[in-house]
């Protein structure tokens, strides 16, 4: 079943990162504070996600992820482009355990098909 | 082609842009019901946005171009298939960014309009770094743009293509200030691969990152998909599991042959047309056959995934891959 693309109002936390353009801060000051508010990043060791019982992206070439909350629920949905231009929507599914996502399934444009990017 | 949502036309609704592999940046409209199909993001004179090489629609080649370099610059031939919408010069409308896959330069084209009426120059201009061009180790696969620390100025994060194993993820902080950024030295995020695997355990060419808070902690984490390489371990099959081998490899073979009958039969029902007619006959038919198409694609990819761990040797897939960040 493809997912209607339902219009956005709740941004992601992400979103609370994303550049604010005016800032008077001198760049030194900026430094300093920066270094205080964002300690050095130490990742884990990457874990293959899972969308529904399918690795996400396998089978899919240039698997593109990106988080959006495309049901306007507050959760970070993944939606993942690929080298064909095609676009797939793994919803994530709500709970307190670790993030985990359903099913990828296509998303539909307002024509009814799927939404597809010109390649080659 | 890695989606970016963003209002581009500044109408308060998100769109999606995105580069693709023609060489292109496209957006693709949101409305109050969905996302339009998207379509060629133009310049001010009409014309296709592009780095040098491009896919051309009617003559159905590749092609390249020098008419969007910048005026007595020499510049290595680039194929755009990334973009990102941004307001590099801080004047309230979005400019775009272009990845060129093939030297991992990073273009600026000017929004020289205002929201909602976009003017972008004709010619693409390098972004710096240090004392030459911004050149992403690895070459480039995506930009993803985030304030990553909290400066109040966006950041770069861009994936890397690898030569086969040494793909990576890195940061470029801006050290500018709004209108004017400035991007540091890469710092890895991802270290580049060095392959050598018996199991898929990372992202090891094609990197395409994305970064958010995904466990609520506090800081960035980053979400990658890319290709691993692995070469298995071989080890003797049960006579179970060898049957079963049999039987995946014949229904992969009969999966095959059906991909195959399905293109000859396009191709003799055009036959006899001429070029021009052949090819848009083709396209139809094609188009007509998609969903069988895709469930024998969606079909052989099952089989496969499932003779996987009964075949050894030198193996690559495609995955997603979470890095979550522990540095507190």
């Amino acid at each position: 079943m493809a997912l209607p693309m339902v219009k956005v109002a709740t941004a992601l936390a992400c979103s609370l990162f994303v550049a604010s353009l005016a800032n008077a801060q001198s760049p030194d000051a900026r430094a300093s504070e920066a270094a205080s508010a964002q300690p050095a990043a130490i990742f884990a060791s990457p874990v293959r996600v899972m969308a529904g019982s399918k690795p996400m992206g396998v089978g899919r070439l240039y698997p593109s992820p990106v988080f959006r909350d495309m049901n306007g629920d507050g959760l970070a949905d993944v939606v993942i482009g690929d080298l064909f231009g095609r676009i797939t929507v793994a919803t994530r599914i709500a709970g307190d355990g670790p993030p985990a996502w359903g099913a990828e399934v296509p998303l539909e444009a307002v024509d009814g098909k799927e939404l597809k990017f010109s390649n080659w | 082609m890695s989606p970016q949502f963003v209002d581009f036309d500044g109408d308060g609704r998100v769109d999606i842009v995105a580069g693709t592999f023609d060489g292109s940046p496209h957006v693709a409209y949101g409305t109050e019901k969905g996302f339009e199909q998207p379509e060629h993001i133009l310049d001010a004179e009409g014309k296709r946005i592009l780095l040098n090489q491009f896919w051309n629609y009617e003559s159905e080649e590749w092609e390249t171009t020098t008419r969007c370099d910048a005026a007595g610059e020499k510049i290595p031939t680039g194929q755009g298939t990334s973009a990102v919408a941004f307001d590099w010069d801080g004047d309230g409308d979005h400019d775009l960014l272009l990845g060129d896959y093939k030297t991992g330069r990073i273009y600026l084209r000017v929004n020289e309009g205002k929201p909602g009426e976009p003017k972008f120059a004709g010619v693409n201009v390098a972004l710096q770094q240090g004392a030459g061009p911004l050149v992403v180790p690895g070459r480039l696969e995506t930009m993803r743009l985030v304030d990553w620390d909290r400066d109040g100025l966006t950041d770069l994060v861009c994936g890397s293509v690898g030569e086969g194993k040494e793909g990576g993820v890195y940061l470029y902080r801006n050290a500018g200030k709004a209108g004017a950024p400035e991007l540091d030295s890469p710092q890895a995020l991802v270290p580049p691969s060095r392959g050598g695997a018996s199991e898929p355990t990372r992202p090891d060419e094609g990197l395409y990152p994305d970064v958010a808070d995904i466990d609520g902690d506090g800081d960035l984490d980053l979400l990658v998909g890319g290709r691993a390489h692995w070469e298995s371990e071989p080890r003797e099959l049960t006579e179970a599991e060898t049957a079963r081998a049999k039987e995946l490899r014949a229904e992969l073979e009969n999966v095959q042959a059906e991909v195959l009958a399905v293109h000859r039969a396009v191709s003799a029902e055009v036959e006899g047309l001429d070029e021009g007619a052949a090819r848009e006959k083709r396209k139809e038919l094609l188009a007509a056959r998609g969903a069988k198409l895709r469930s024998l694609s969606e079909k052989r990819s099952a089989l496969q995934a499932e003779l996987d761990p009964l075949t050894f040797g030198e193996k690559e897939a495609f995955f997603v891959w979470l890095y979550r960040n522990e540095g507190g």
